[in-house]
């Protein structure tokens, strides 16, 4: 049984499929612009956390860098803190 | 395809950058900056530097993020304290001097900037190969553990002394009435959240430091993940100052003065400062880097916990809460 | 194997696009937690069982899954929180 890895084009294709989150991850910013409100801004941040820790994994077969799941284990664990936060500090009026 | 995705990050970051910048409301910048954070990561990936990115997103993704939020937090509960106002920079237009004294700075250092990159020395030395070649002296097998903390450890006993300073100065601003967190806990689901997860974010930090000698880690990136976890507990109303407060004075303080006790003590045997026996010394690196670590986690959970709690605005919000 | 391995990570990353779709067309805060949570932490999990074939040994790939798991434990709770947090706000505001 071959896995992906073995073909030639494998860098590519996990470049292509960062690059593809990537672009998800662009699109995301939008929202963080729009808004409306300060919560909306948050639900985007919370997307970029999970799309980021995707990008990783799949940078750290395109890059054969083991040490990258590590940054992506990191990031998902601290990326909660930012929501947390906001919501324990902002419960005052909507900005 | 390495340069098309290198290209777009390139441009989401300016995009993003751009997004910090030009938003006038205070949050959509710091939830730009967050993301600033996660694509400067991916941009450290890229440059094949994944002990800065293991870092960046610790400290960008977790710290920062947490700490601008809170100065948010505080700002407009003091604007809603005294006028009712939401945030009031938009009002004030700034001077012309103010606009023109940073595009002036600015374009003197890009213009340093690329008068050192065009007048570089000739013959570069190598520095990659030189730290290769004297790796195996060093203790550690990671060469960016090796520079930080045996080639150029001078400047990381320095750094910690900055971090040090910052927290003093931080403690001595710190106003003498300091309340503990107001009916902020008891949210049943925060508690089980914290239960899950700061075990494995203990675990990790740990890892983290324990992988530094022979891959990307360290003292700073762990250090970085234990504030993270005390910053969380604090903020699921666990009162862990009173803790923290006995902790911290040793704590603090407690890895400069193990690094330079090591730093001076090698003096002893007749060694130049700094320098460690070459038996002992991955042992030393990873004793001092332990310590460290419990100091940077300390130290960075007293810059957030050192603010106090944002005068809530939400009394009658909190009276709601407990009626139920 | 390897056919399996794509169909996985095709899938994963079409949820991505779903969730980031749905955060961007759906029209109120409640409704795009659904959007981010569900699809996204989705999208992931297919995302990381695509990558487990391909991981170097089972130490990393344990790390993989333990990944998965931290981010739905979080991100579930952070999306209970928001709505939480929203509810609370819409109430305070009557």
């Amino acid at each position: 049984m071959q896995t992906l890895n073995a073909m030639p084009w494998a860098t590519n294709f996990w470049l292509a499929i960062a690059g593809l989150l990537l672009v998800t991850l662009v699109a995301g910013l939008w929202r963080i612009w729009r808004g409306p409100t300060a919560t909306d801004r948050m639900l985007a941040a919370q997307l970029f956390g999970t799309t980021g820790v995707g990008i990783l994994l799949a940078l750290s077969q395109a890059m054969q860098q083991v040490a990258l799941i590590d940054v992506a284990l990191v990031l998902a664990l601290l990326a909660v803190i930012a929501m947390v936060a906001f919501v324990k500090r902002m419960q005052g009026p909507s900005s | 395809m390495n340069l098309a995705f290198d290209v777009l990050l390139g441009i989401a970051l300016l995009l993003c950058a751009a997004g910090v910048f030009y938003s006038r409301d205070l949050f959509r910048a710091v939830v730009m900056f967050i993301a600033f954070g996660l694509l400067l990561a991916l941009v450290w990936v890229r440059l094949d530097a994944p002990d800065l990115a293991l870092a960046e997103a610790a400290i960008g993704a977790g710290l920062t993020g947490v700490l601008m939020i809170d100065a948010v937090a505080h700002l407009s509960a003091k604007n809603a304290h005294h006028q009712g106002a939401q945030f009031d920079q938009t009002g004030a237009r700034p001077q012309l001097w103010s606009r023109i004294l940073p595009v002036f700075s600015a374009v003197i250092i890009f213009i340093l900037l690329l008068g050192a990159i065009w007048w570089r020395p000739d013959a570069p030395v190598s520095l990659p190969d030189l730290v290769a070649e004297s790796l195996p002296e060093s203790g550690v097998e990671h060469p960016i553990t090796a520079v930080l903390l045996n080639f150029r450890s001078y400047d990381t006993l320095l750094e910690i002394a900055v971090l040090l300073v910052a927290v003093v100065v931080a403690m001595a601003l710190k106003p003498d009435t300091s309340e503990p967190e107001a009916g902020n806990s008891k949210d049943p689901i925060l508690h089980g959240l914290s239960a899950r997860l700061v075990p494995p974010m203990l675990v990790v930090g740990v890892y983290i430091l324990w992988a530094g000698s022979y891959m990307p880690g360290g003292a700073f990136q762990g250090g970085a993940i234990l504030a993270a976890a005390l910053v969380f507990l604090k903020l699921a109303g666990f009162g862990i100052e009173r803790l923290a407060d006995s902790l911290l004075r040793i704590g603090l303080a407690l890895g400069f003065i193990v690094f330079l006790t090591v730093a001076t003590s090698v003096m002893i045997g007749g060694r130049p400062f700094l320098t460690y026996p070459e038996s002992v010394a991955g042992e030393l690196i990873f004793f001092i880097e332990a310590m460290l670590t419990f100091s940077i986690g300390l130290i960075l959970f007293s810059l957030f916990s050192q603010a106090p709690p944002p005068v809530a605005p939400t009394s009658s919000l909190q009276g709601e809460q407990d009626e139920r | 194997m390897m056919y399996l391995q794509i169909a996985l990570i095709c899938l994963g990353c079409f949820f991505f696009i779903v969730g980031t779709l749905g955060l961007l067309r759906f029209n109120d805060a409640y409704s795009r937690i659904h959007a981010i949570t569900k699809a996204d932490n989705l999208g992931l999990g297919l995302l990381v069982l695509g990558l487990l074939p391909s991981a170097v040994n089972a130490f990393q790939g344990i790390k993989l899954l333990l990944i998965w798991l931290l981010v739905l434990v979080a991100s579930a709770t952070a999306s209970y929180l928001i709505a939480h947090y929203l509810k609370q706000q819409q109430e305070g505001d009557v």
